[in-house]
């Protein structure tokens, strides 16, 4: 059992809609009724935050930081712009322990130059395109500094009109072979009356990028990204959506109910039928 | 416990991806087992399809309302189909009610054939539950209850990625008020529907995908007068259509429009900075005609 109940909760948190994540793991919990269950839903949350859905968390009334394994160090989490520490409680949906990163560290942050200029540049970027709550990261990889980081979360919640959104960008740039690659994806759950999932998911691969071109790269590959898919929005409604049901049937008139119904048949037959 | 446990399986059901609901409410089942039978009857899942094999392989839609155990009744035939045999109490509408049934069936595939152009309806009907019930018959009198189903799917071809499925759910109670036509010679029934449609739309592109999926209920009592047992397959009939026109609509709006506003506000594909330097712009221009 233990391994399918594994594979069921992280099954079910993989299927999470953008924010409500308390209500669900509740949900989750009366379920499965039983104390050992909470170690390993949170470690489910936990991974699926690290790896997959990046978490915006406030650290204050102004200032947001970003979950995810790339700014990891240690146990703690790390914001570089902002010059702090912070550990997370998956179980409590808390932000803890915040400290401020102290330059004579044992675990001493490989922040150099490079990487707060380029993070300046993302920065300024994502406060021209995302106007909520967002926050974008730049990183190095925590053992092959050829390799950069770029993540840039933006969350839309408005539970009070059932709606909540999400766009994720993650990018990795290989500074020696100018490559660059990742992913961007939207999510938008809409839950009055129903239950409603946008799911879309881009994979990035570019080449011949350099330092000074990438953030307009980005800015490019996003800007494409959101007008394909609004294009195939009007593609899914024009030929999809009106092809599964009509608005009104060919005639332009509702269905005459009673005795007469019979009558469509002998017209259908008589026009040779259309089946 | 297991109120709360219930309580918690269909928020949480109400919550994940709609895509999965069939998974997801099959996990739930798993760890729950003492709940299945009634979760499997309150939540809407996309419709099974099967053959009539005593109708030339007609295609018929499941649902729990003519499951009985592994086996679903055809409306085509009003048989059980499946690997085994029916019980003997399995049950089968009342003989009046067979007859509506059929010509439910009848006018519910017209209505599907303007409305759909292809796809596949059902519809089921049962007889009320109390000891003391009359049986069903042609005055109309005696309350009975029914689903009407619609299913359509489109899948992608080699130069169309598009995908899109369509599941229509319409569950009705049909109860007369007795004596309501005293006097005046007019009967008059009430008519409770619960309709879910179940959509799923997606483009499938290599490393570019989109899906959108969901579903919608709506619930709608009505008052209207009948004169026999076939008018309420008239009055169900109308009210039905103009239920899943009135969640067509919804759906459209949702899919379409709410979604793309949402998107909209995520991201602004123009800067910022442009945007706020045309509102200046255009407020200068108001005050600048104000001051004239």
């Amino acid at each position: 059992m233990s391994d399918s109940l594994q594979t069921i909760i992280s099954s079910m948190i993989n299927d999470a809609p953008p924010g409500n994540g308390i209500n669900l793991i509740n949900d989750i919990k009366i379920i499965l009724n039983n104390e050992n269950s909470k170690r390993i839903i949170s470690e489910n949350v936990k991974q699926y935050h690290l790896n997959k859905d990046f978490k915006l968390v406030k650290l204050s009334d102004s200032s947001v930081g970003l979950l995810s394994k790339y700014n990891q160090t240690g146990l703690k989490f790390y914001d570089l712009s902002l010059g702090l520490k912070f550990d997370y409680d998956f179980d409590a949906f808390k932000v803890i322990d915040i400290e401020k990163i102290d330059d004579n560290d044992d675990d001493k942050l490989p922040a150099d130059d490079e990487i707060l200029k380029l993070s300046n540049i993302v920065e300024e970027y994502a406060s021209q395109h995302f106007p909520t709550f967002y926050k974008s990261i730049v990183v190095p990889d925590s053992n092959d500094s050829d390799i950069i980081y770029i993540i840039i979360v933006d969350e839309n919640l408005n539970d009070a009109n059932y709606y909540n959104g999400k766009w994720q960008s993650f990018y990795k740039f290989t500074k020696s072979t100018g490559e660059l690659t990742g992913e961007i994806g939207i999510k938008v759950h809409y839950y009055e009356e129903g239950n409603f999932i946008l799911n879309t998911v881009k994979k990035v691969n570019e080449s011949k990028i350099s330092l000074s071109n990438i953030v307009d790269t980005i800015e490019k590959i996003e800007n494409e990204f959101e007008l394909s898919v609004f294009s195939k929005f009007s593609n899914l409604n024009e030929k999809v959506f009106k092809s599964l049901r009509r608005q009104l049937p060919i005639n332009r008139s509702k269905v005459q109910w009673g005795k007469a119904i019979g009558n469509y048949k002998l017209g259908q037959d008589a026009a040779g039928g259309r089946h | 416990m297991s109120d709360e446990a219930f309580d918690a399986s269909l928020d949480l059901l109400r919550r994940l991806d709609p895509k999965n609901i069939s998974k997801n409410l099959n996990n739930i089942c798993r760890l729950q087992p003492d709940l299945s039978d009634d979760l499997l009857s309150s939540i809407d899942t996309p419709l099974k399809v099967l053959k009539c094999s005593y109708n030339g392989d007609k295609l018929f839609l499941c649902c729990d309302y003519n499951r009985d155990g592994d086996l679903y009744r055809s409306p085509w035939s009003n048989k059980y189909i499946g690997d085994n045999t029916a019980d003997d109490d399995a049950p089968y509408p009342s003989s009046h009610l067979r007859q509506l049934e059929i010509y439910a069936n009848e006018s519910f595939d017209i209505y599907r054939d303007l409305y759909y152009e292809g796809g596949i309806s059902s519809v089921y009907l049962w007889d009320g539950d109390d000891d003391d019930e009359q049986i069903v018959n042609k005055s109309g009198d005696v309350e009975f209850s029914g689903v009407a189903l619609f299913k359509k799917q489109i899948n992608k071809s080699l130069d169309d990625l598009n995908n899109g499925s369509w599941d229509s759910i319409h569950v009705f109670e049909i109860n007369p008020l007795n004596g309501s036509g005293a006097g005046s010679g007019e009967k008059f029934a009430e008519y409770k529907l619960t309709s879910t449609v179940i959509l799923d739309l997606s483009t499938i592109e290599n490393n570019d995908d989109i899906s959108l999926s969901g579903n919608l209920t709506k619930q709608i009592n009505k008052k209207i007068a009948y004169i026999d047992s076939m008018t309420h397959i008239s009055n169900i009939g109308s009210i039905i259509e103009n239920m899943e026109s009135n969640l067509r609509n919804m759906l459209q709006e949702i899919y379409f429009s709410k979604t793309k506003d949402i998107i909209g506000d995520l991201r602004t594909i123009e800067k910022l900075d442009v945007q706020n330097e045309d509102k200046l712009k255009h407020k200068e221009l108001i005050s600048s005609f104000q001051s004239l």
